[in-house]
């Protein structure tokens, strides 16, 4: 399923986690550190759990090992997936599409 | 009680595989009264499904949310393994930092563990120290500069 949506319609991104202790929480800095230093306003990132991600999400990064989750949840949902939760490339290639204004891409599978 | 605190520090360790390392940073959780021992189980079962290793020698194993419910106080324990321990393909871990998290309060550690792990001389002063509050005074909640 080869999903976009344009960055400058999105002002939500979710970070979803699995119990929400540890390394979710990392990426979640992280991120946010990115898109602050980025001059990104406007957007918003959320840490919620991959079970109760809600069906109207608009784009969700989550770790690869719990992508197949967050797609039942929100199928409609872009879903950006990455492996590394503290400096992933995943996270610049998400700012660099709100920077550019292009496209945040599907890389959920 | 205080998140991290000196006894959930255990220096100059020495593990045989990651899985040994999880369970020695698990009995530190265990030990100073902030997890029930199946805890460790199911920090085990998280790394099978997930690594949690971060980048720059560290990695931070903890349980899945069906353990919550065996957590009695948030706490985080460090095991330093000077001589690593193969984490992933290539990566060794040489910090071993435990997490059990019923709340929020961690969290000030763990923004100050992000700001070592950026920094490699503070990630090799943390590695190497043999005093406690080293690892005390960098990973405290208040470290983080903003």
């Amino acid at each position: 399923m080869a999903q976009t949506i344009a960055a400058s319609e999105v002002k939500t991104i979710i970070l979803a986690c699995e119990a929400g202790m540890g390394s979710s929480l990392m990426s979640v800095n992280a991120l946010k550190k990115k898109l602050k230093k980025a001059n990104v306003d406007g957007v918003t990132v959320l840490h919620k759990p991959a079970r109760g991600i809600p069906a109207d999400a608009q784009v969700v990064v989550v770790h690869k090992g719990l992508a197949g989750v967050v797609r039942n949840k929100a199928p409609n949902a872009v879903v950006v997936t990455f492996s590394h939760f503290l400096n992933d490339p995943a996270f610049d290639a998400l700012v660099k599409a709100f920077t550019d204004n292009g496209d945040i891409l599907d890389t959920g599978g | 009680m205080t998140v991290l605190s000196i006894e959930r520090i255990r220096l100059g360790a020495t593990a045989v595989d990651k899985l040994d390392a999880i369970r020695q940073a698990g009995d530190l959780l265990v030990s100073s009264g902030c997890v029930e021992a199946g805890y460790i189980d199911g920090m085990l079962a998280r790394e099978s499904t997930m690594s949690t290793y971060l980048g720059n020698g560290v990695s931070i194993p903890h349980g899945t949310f069906d353990n919550k419910g065996q957590i009695q106080q948030t706490g985080i324990s460090v095991l330093q393994l000077p001589a690593g321990v193969e984490w992933e393909d290539g990566e060794k871990a040489y910090l071993v930092i435990g997490i059990a998290a019923s709340s929020d309060e961690h969290v000030g550690v763990l923004s100050s563990l992000a700001e070592v792990i950026e920094d490699e001389d503070t990630t090799q002063l943390l590695i190497t120290t043999t005093d406690p509050q080293v690892i005390l005074t960098y990973l405290s909640a208040e470290a983080v500069e903003e």
